[in-house]
């Protein structure tokens, strides 16, 4: 139930309501990762109403950074529009986070005599920046929270400032309206916030003073209106059901509701590892945004795609800039950045001891640069038009290409080599021809040339002709014998035990085994070679997927929270559904039963990426290569478990929705769209129909 | 000191059924391995039952043959007792020649800790009391096959959200946080060179594959350990 004035609740549905009942103290931070609300530029941890500061920071605005006095970019920490009260405060309660409309409500019983509350909050992903709260508590409730002095006041607006040390700030405005209790009402209060944020300067009080103007004048359960239109419409081309199994369904809309509220989809996106829902990485953005998460944006929603590439674009001045400093051409994007584009990556970390040691990945950790111009070729290949990559995108691809080029080292017989890099196996560092990266990489090169033909760009044929010429000549670690890609230069040659030799999978291969160690082993930390054929299976030897996965899965520890999605999707493509299905569910679990011990710290976007990834490229078989596909390809691989896969996704500018069963798939769609099924190629007309 | 064979001489667990937690009364039953006598341990004893309000019964170990026995059975006779067991170390060979040896003042404890809940739980108001006594604390963790995290990113941002965690969970007050690799009784061992006193909370269950901790433990103590049993 609602509290008073904000409307009726949505019905109960276990497949679409995640609950929490009064877990372990010890939990309460993973709950409010669990649960937190979003915007796609604002960030509510679920802190309890009459939680203080010492709950760690509860609101952060996307891309807004503070640097410490020790030089460390962070997310700066935004003032609070849900804390009401202080005191002891009262039990968690019963919390429900409603998928469909993002509502969290919490409902407290007065077992203790301590009073009850009842609270419903939002972010308003139609509004960003726009929040809602309404609280309704018994007079034991109100003395216990300490709220008996906000009683003098009905009505209050208040302002509220965090400036960052960056230049940049975050300006709340919030309207509070209090009613005290009596007998036949209990107390309640409702708040509205508008929230005014600007990286690189003083955020505007009008600007928040008229955005708070027109939120009060929708009123909050206007609000709430228009918050359940806007969700539905995000749904209708996102969701993900597995028809047989509710616990998963909810589970991975829980995770593609999180994907959603945190990413805007105007402007710029800056994503984090663990988006708008924790501190974790500081919110400096990495590969996960790129790789992991673009994708379901790229399908589902092309705008947010479109805002994370924008990220990228407005930072290539500083790609630019470190690639000159490396004594390159073109772009070379960091592994971690924040505001200006500028590597972020530590030099120096604390271990598990918390002995301090080198951290490596900014140095070497270069993929990250031809993961970019694959994120870009993504949106367009989704949206099926060349103009991004014609236009704003074309830098990502063609820049990152001439660095690339720059980057290579040819040898005496020719043959071109990437030496001194992190793969993104990342127990191996500092290793030559890294399968993944040089197989990527002659990817960025062979796309930069086709976007330089396709322009017929006469200054740039020549430069062209040697990216395409480096890229065929780039060691690519391919056994045509094996069929066997080796993971980069030396690998074979060492210790080759697999993970089950060592422990039950998954384990962190490096706590376990301890770094010295383990580095002379063939153990893998997550998919490196699998990742090419993840990422670009066209570019990747015909048939090599199986070889590959025979010979890399057994090594693998999965002690990275970005490797059971991966294999999940792999293992689907091999055919491998039930392996997949396990896989999937490990994946799954990574922020549900805490894998990592660190969900208290957000959630695990790229994983929540990776698992949509499994669902629609793995399980369905959705494969998007170019932006002048002809048609959808599908080809679905179910387990016997499910009854049906429902996938709805945008393709090409069409709403198409997939039923996949085992050997038969029903395509809807609102406009006539091309489709290949089992490698038959039939064109459906709107509303659909069953092939298989 | 109570007479270690009179009714209340770990005797208070026959007027209650749950084990003993601060701020209620007890005994605090000091096993002394091999001499009658606390030795140079006994300003950590009078510390102890200062701390926590508790009365100290002395009880000689039932066997003297060996350590390993010792450890044996002092678990059994422990995990009889609802109140804190103190276990005096070994007699270094000096005291079993009556020289005469320096007497140790509680100053700093040495706790694992796992990260369950219960021992969260119950280890808080005493680590309080420890520390409002003056005395330092030191928090250990030891990863384990067993108690390490499955999935771990890599030094750097994972390893310090993890320790923030770590220590949100389960510092108490201002302890010192130690994190160690390997079996836990190995960890105490290789951190208890300072410490004169190592708290451990356990489920009284002696019998042979459980309590490897505290067996351990107790095998390589050359100072107290007190043994103060989970509700």
């Amino acid at each position: 139930m609602l509290p008073d004035g904000l409307g009726a609740a949505l019905p109960p549905d276990p497949t679409w309501q995640f609950v929490v009942a009064d877990g372990p103290a010890l939990r309460r931070r993973v709950e409010e990762s669990w649960l937190c609300v979003a915007d796609g530029e604002l960030g509510t941890r679920a802190v309890l109403e009459e939680d203080g500061d010492e709950s760690g920071p509860g609101v952060v605005a996307a891309g807004i950074y503070d640097r410490g006095a020790d030089g460390t970019v962070t997310l700066a920490e935004a003032p609070s529009w849900v804390q009401v009260g202080a005191g002891d405060g009262l039990p968690p309660g019963r919390r429900v986070l409603d998928l469909r409309d993002g509502v969290l409500v919490r409902e407290t019983a007065d077992e203790a005599g301590d009073g009850w509350l009842r609270s419903a909050r939002f972010a308003c992903i139609a509004q960003p920046g726009t929040e809602v709260l309404a609280v309704e508590l018994d007079d034991k409730a109100v003395r216990r929270l300490e709220l008996t002095r906000t009683s003098a006041d009905p009505e209050r607006v208040d302002f509220a400032e965090r400036r960052s040390s960056m230049g940049g700030g975050i300006l709340a405005a919030t309207r509070t309206r209090w009613r005290p209790g009596s007998h036949r009402l209990p107390a309640r209060l409702e708040r509205i916030a508008a929230y005014a944020v600007a990286p690189r300067r003083r955020p505007s009080r009008a600007q928040a003073e008229e955005k708070l103007a027109q939120a009060c004048a929708r009123g909050a359960a206007g609000l709430l209106e228009e918050q359940r239109r806007a969700w539905a419409a995000r749904w209708e081309h996102a969701d993900v059901e597995v028809v047989g199994d509710p616990e998963l369904t909810l589970a991975v809309r829980l995770g593609l509701f999180h994907l959603m509220a945190s990413v805007a989809d105007r402007g710029e996106a800056a994503l984090g590892p663990r988006g708008l829902s924790g501190p974790a990485y500081a919110g400096h953005v990495l590969w996960d945004a790129d790789v992991f998460v673009l994708p379901f944006l790229a399908a589902t929603h092309p705008p947010a795609a479109r805002a994370l590439l924008e990220y990228r674009i407005r930072r290539l001045p500083a790609a630019r800039r470190a690639a000159a400093l490396h004594d390159r051409d073109g772009a070379r994007f960091p592994w971690e950045s924040a505001d200006d584009g500028a590597d972020v990556t530590p030099t120096v970390g604390i271990d598990e001891h918390g002995t301090e040691v080198p951290i490596l990945a900014g140095r070497l950790e270069e993929h990250i640069t031809a993961d970019v111009a694959w994120a870009a070729w993504q949106l367009a290949a989704w949206s099926g038009r060349f103009e991004f990559l014609d236009g704003p995108g074309r830098p990502l691809v063609v820049d990152t290409a001439r660095y690339w080029a720059s980057r290579v080292r040819v040898d005496e017989t020719g043959k071109g080599h990437l030496d001194g890099v992190i793969g993104p196996d990342e127990y191996h560092e500092d290793v030559d021809d890294n399968a993944f990266t040089n197989n990527l990489a002659a990817w960025n090169l062979r796309r930069a040339a086709e976007l330089v033909e396709r322009q017929n760009s006469p200054g740039e044929a020549d430069e062209a002709a040697q990216w395409s010429a480096l890229a065929d000549g780039l060691a690519d670690g391919y056994d045509s014998n094996t069929g066997i890609y080796e993971q980069f230069a030396g690998y074979d040659r060492l210790q080759p035990i697999t993970a089950s030799d060592v422990g039950s999978v998954p384990f962190a291969g490096d706590l376990v085994l301890g770094r010295a160690r383990l580095v002379r082993t063939q153990l893998i930390k997550q998919a490196d070679v699998l990742m090419l054929h993840h990422m670009v299976p066209d570019a990747t030897a015909p048939g090599s997927l199986g070889p590959n996965l025979e010979h890399y899965l057994p090594r693998t520890c999965h002690g990275s929270s970005l490797s059971p999605s991966v294999h999940a999707a792999a293992l689907a493509r091999a055919g491998r559904v039930d392996e997949a299905r396990s896989l999937l569910e490990l994946a799954v679990a990574v922020d549900l039963d805490d894998l990592t011990a660190t969900t208290a710290a957000g959630l695990h976007l790229a994983n929540l990426g990776g698992i949509w990834q499994a669902l629609v490229e793995g399980f369905a078989g959705v494969r998007v290569t170019r932006p002048d596909d002809r048609a959808l390809f599908v080809d679905p691989r179910i387990p016997t478990q499910w009854e049906e896969l429902r996938v709805r996704l945008s393709w090409h500018g069409r709403a198409v929705r997939l039923r996949c069963k085992d050997g038969a798939v029903e395509v809807g769609c609102d406009l006539p769209l091309v489709v290949q099924v089992g490698g038959r190629t039939t064109r459906v007309e709107p509303p659909g129909r069953w092939l298989s | 000191m109570t007479d270690p064979h009179s009714p209340r001489a770990g005797g208070s667990t026959a007027a209650r059924m749950q084990p003993w937690k601060p701020g209620f009364p007890g005994s605090l039953v000091v096993i002394t391995r091999s001499v009658g006598q606390p030795g140079p341990w006994a300003p950590v004893v009078a510390s102890l039952a200062a701390i926590f309000g508790l009365d100290p019964t002395i009880e000689a170990a039932p066997s003297e043959r060996t350590r390993r026995m010792g450890v044996v059975a002092v678990m059994a006779r422990a995990a009889g007792v609802l109140d804190p067991v103190l276990v005096l170390p070994a007699p270094e060979p000096a005291e079993e020649l009556d020289v005469q040896v320096a007497e140790r003042q509680l100053r700093r404890a040495l706790v694992p800790f796992d990260t369950s809940p219960q021992v969260a739980e119950a280890i808080r108001p005493m680590l309080d009391q420890l520390q409002a006594a003056g005395v330092e604390v030191t928090q250990i963790h030891a990863l384990t096959v067993d108690s390490a995290p499955v999935m771990w990113e890599g030094p750097g941002h994972h390893a310090a959200a993890w320790h923030t965690e770590l220590r949100r969970r389960h510092q108490v007050g201002d302890a010192a946080l130690a994190v160690a690799s390997g079996p836990p009784a190995l960890a105490v061992a290789a951190h208890s060179g300072d410490a004169d006193l190592v708290l451990l909370c356990w489920k009284r269950r002696p019998t042979e594959g459980r309590a490897r901790v505290i067996r351990g433990v107790l095998a390589s103590a050359t100072i107290p350990v007190l043994l103060t049993a989970l509700f």
